[in-house]
């Protein structure tokens, strides 16, 4: 083939752009550490890319959820657990006051005392949460009950998804734990042994223990299911902070160029680049070699 | 013979030789200039002795220029499509920016944070605020497509414009040249700006050259003849009555042809592609995930009931399709008033309700895209895959059409092009032979001499 001068000079300038654009890619590759950058550098990867991390925003919100969640558990069953210690109290001043040694004014203390009790009971029953009052139902912007003791909530329950496909009821009811709803009212166990000991009548004060029991056994119930909840919503959480780091390792191994391999290939390409320039000044010299000569 | 025969041979060997030099350092002088091809002085001997030279011969392959040519249009055209595809790409690049997917994932979170916390009005104001933000990033790429096809539109009548300069400037040079050798004269110059013209104009649109016996040429491209003898036909770009580029030939300045269809090559061509054939694919893509979504959202938030009690409102608002991605906001009636989001599903039970909150968020998971096939993520992720094979298929086309051109003009080159190698060897070549000459002539004059004296 007969070589011209602009073949060379064509060869030469078309070689260096071609290396220069693989030196740009290997040094872009080599300093982001990463393999796409682009959807065309690899589609498939591209869309995979948009999948996982949507995945890993749907997981991120999970465990977004499950906090939310938590809160309002873990101060139902707080609030559960001082309401069966108040059960407890009132047993025991039930069976104080049963006791065939009291006078009517002893009894008309332990009176004072339960009613005092009644006072706490409505405090934890109406007590309020990060959006609410948590045993009001779905119906939390009213208080659970009234002065008199009486439900002013729903017995209503709110699921929510804390993993794709499992759901879970995130709100204590109210009901179940201080109705009879549950099996037994919880302020009228109490207002029953207070009007007992009103009364100064040994006999029923000693009949209220059952009331006070059943109460205590259907709030330390509802606090077993709020224990359940946050259990189930810890060993959640615990899951998804594995899938998320599955997820990001996922991610890594489609986005993530291998490092050696990229710093070798940046190497490479320099070295190609270099002996290049050299090569084309040295045919550029023999170009001119006619007018030095 | 006599030594006047021998002044003679002397002569015409200086002057052939001149003439070759001549021709010499035109080639030297030229060879860096496009479109130029070498020329070689046609010497020839005369009768009786002596040596005559005749118009240079320009060195032009047929072949291998038409060759050049069809290459440089099909490059370019991929070239124009793949420039135009890479500010697409961009647009659908969620591998290291936020995007619509991370829109949406923030969308669909805002209503799993709604479901656990319905009755909270910050949670309900901030499931609002996303719906808006993922209604506005798809707005945003729905546009800036709109922008482009725009745009393209707008180059692609630039690109016309230098069309019609230029077949104007090669049926001027057909008349010059059809002069030039009609009065005996050297046209090679002529014919190497024609010629040069001809390649820039390869890049522009389809072309395909006729010469006839004269020297002119015809030019075919775009399904028309742009230029024929010293007429050109000017090229004028519009839109079509459904918004397509719609490219009309028009010879006196009247209604023109429509061409669109036979616009084969050159920047042109890709321009068109990428504007009426790539970017409406991914806007179809795009509004039909923007439809599906949309419309399996408002199905559910209507069903739902706002903290007021109201039931039946829509979250978003969109028209078409087409348009459905450019159009996409959220619901006027929404805006502003987080009340309103349909978190209930019983109406008695609001404001703690959750009921179609939790199903709104579900969506998010449910094949409610891809005519009931994928996942709203999966049915964004395919437009990805989508956009990246394009813009990856149209980098391939670009690499083998490049490639072609080069080995198109390196055959080209090889055989018009100037080698100083070989001209330097030329130009000694020929300043011998004219020291020869000028020996001879010497000679003959020391024989004149020595005969006039003998004289």
């Amino acid at each position: 083939m007969r070589i011209t001068n602009s073949m060379q000079y064509d060869a030469l300038s078309s070689s260096t752009q071609r290396l220069e654009s693989r030196l740009l890619d290997a040094s872009r590759t080599a300093s982001t550490g990463l393999k796409i950058a682009a959807p065309e550098d690899d589609p498939a990867g591209a869309a995979a890319l948009v999948r996982l991390g949507t995945i890993e925003d749907q997981t991120q919100s999970f465990q977004s959820v499950i906090q939310r969640v938590q809160g309002d558990a873990e101060l139902a069953e707080g609030t559960l657990a001082s309401a069966t210690d108040l059960f407890t109290e009132a047993k025991s001043v039930a069976l104080q006051g049963s006791s065939g040694a009291l006078s009517a004014s002893d009894r008309a203390i332990l009176s004072l005392q339960v009613d005092g009790m009644l006072g706490d009971l409505l405090s934890l029953a109406n007590t309020k949460g990060e959006h609410g009052f948590i045993f009001s139902g779905t119906l939390t912007q009213t208080a659970a009950f009234d002065a008199s003791g009486t439900f002013q909530g729903n017995d209503s329950t709110r699921n929510v998804d804390i993993a794709q496909g499992v759901s879970v009821v995130a709100n204590t009811s109210g009901a179940k734990a201080f109705t009879a709803a549950g099996g037994t009212d919880a302020f009228k166990a109490l207002q029953d042994l207070k009007t007992a000991l009103d009364a100064n009548d040994p006999t029923a004060i000693a009949a209220s223990v059952k009331g006070l029991d059943d109460a205590h056994g259907q709030i330390t119930a509802a606090r077993a299911d709020t224990g359940l909840l946050m259990s189930r919503l810890t060993t959640t959480q615990s899951t998804h902070s594995q899938s998320l780091t599955m997820l990001a390792s996922a991610k890594h191994n489609i986005a993530d160029a291998d490092l050696p391999t990229a710093y070798s290939q940046l190497s490479q390409a320099q070295t190609t680049y270099t002996q290049a320039i050299a090569v084309g000044k040295q045919v550029l010299s023999t170009l001119s070699a006619w007018f030095t000569a | 013979m006599g030594l006047g025969s021998l002044l003679g041979l002397a002569q015409s060997g200086l002057a052939a030789n001149a003439y070759a030099l001549d021709i010499t350092g035109s080639n030297v002088s030229n060879v860096n200039t496009p479109g130029y091809s070498r020329k070689t002085p046609d010497l020839a001997s005369m009768l009786g002795g002596g040596v005559t030279a005749g118009n240079a011969s320009r060195v032009f392959d047929q072949f291998s220029a038409a060759r050049m040519i069809v290459t440089g249009g099909s490059s370019s055209a991929a070239g124009a499509r793949d420039n135009a595809l890479g500010s697409v790409s961009q647009l659908f690049n969620e591998t290291q920016s936020s995007g619509i997917a991370d829109a949406m994932s923030r969308f669909f979170s805002s209503m799993s944070a709604l479901a656990a916390s319905p009755d909270d009005t910050t949670t309900r104001g901030a499931m609002l605020s996303a719906a808006d933000s993922f209604a506005s990033q798809v707005r945003g790429v729905a546009t800036d497509l709109a922008s482009q096809r725009s745009g393209l539109l707008s180059q692609a009548k630039g690109t016309a414009d230098e069309i019609n300069g230029i077949t104007a400037q090669i049926a001027a040079l057909n008349g010059d040249i059809t002069k030039a050798k009609a009065s005996g004269g050297d046209a090679s110059s002529l014919e190497d700006k024609r010629q040069s013209l001809v390649a820039d104009l390869s890049q522009r649109v389809d072309v395909k050259v006729v010469t006839d016996a004269t020297g002119q040429v015809t030019i075919l491209g775009g399904g028309t003849a742009l230029v024929s003898g010293s007429n050109a036909t000017k090229l004028n770009v519009g839109m079509d009555a459904a918004g397509n580029t719609q490219v009309t030939a028009s010879a006196n300045g009247g209604a023109g042809a429509d061409v669109t269809g036979s616009i084969a090559g050159g920047k042109l061509a890709g321009l068109i592609t990428a504007r009426d054939r790539d970017i409406p694919a991914v806007q179809s893509k795009l509004d039909t995930f923007v439809s599906e979504i949309g419309t399996a959202m408002n199905t559910q938030h209507a069903a739902g009931y706002g903290a007021d009690g109201v039931t039946g409102r829509a979250l978003f608002s969109f028209a078409g399709p087409p348009g459905t991605a450019q159009s996409f906001a959220l619901d006027s009636q929404m805006v502003g008033h987080p009340e309103r989001v349909a978190a209930a599903a019983d109406p008695a039970a609001a404001p703690g309700d959750n009921g179609n909150a939790a199903l709104l968020a579900g969506l998010g998971t449910q094949q409610i895209a891809g005519g009931g096939t994928k996942t709203p993520a999966d049915a964004f992720s395919d437009i990805v895959g989508f956009v990246g094979s394009t813009k990856q298929s149209a980098d391939r086309e670009v690499g083998v059409q490049q490639s072609l051109y080069t080995q198109a003009k390196t055959m080209n080159d090889s055989a018009s092009g100037v080698s100083l190698d070989e001209e330097m060897a030329n130009l000694s070549m020929y300043q011998r032979a004219y020291q020869a000459n000028a020996k001879v002539l010497q000679a003959a004059d020391q024989l004149l001499a020595g005969l006039m004296q003998t004289l």
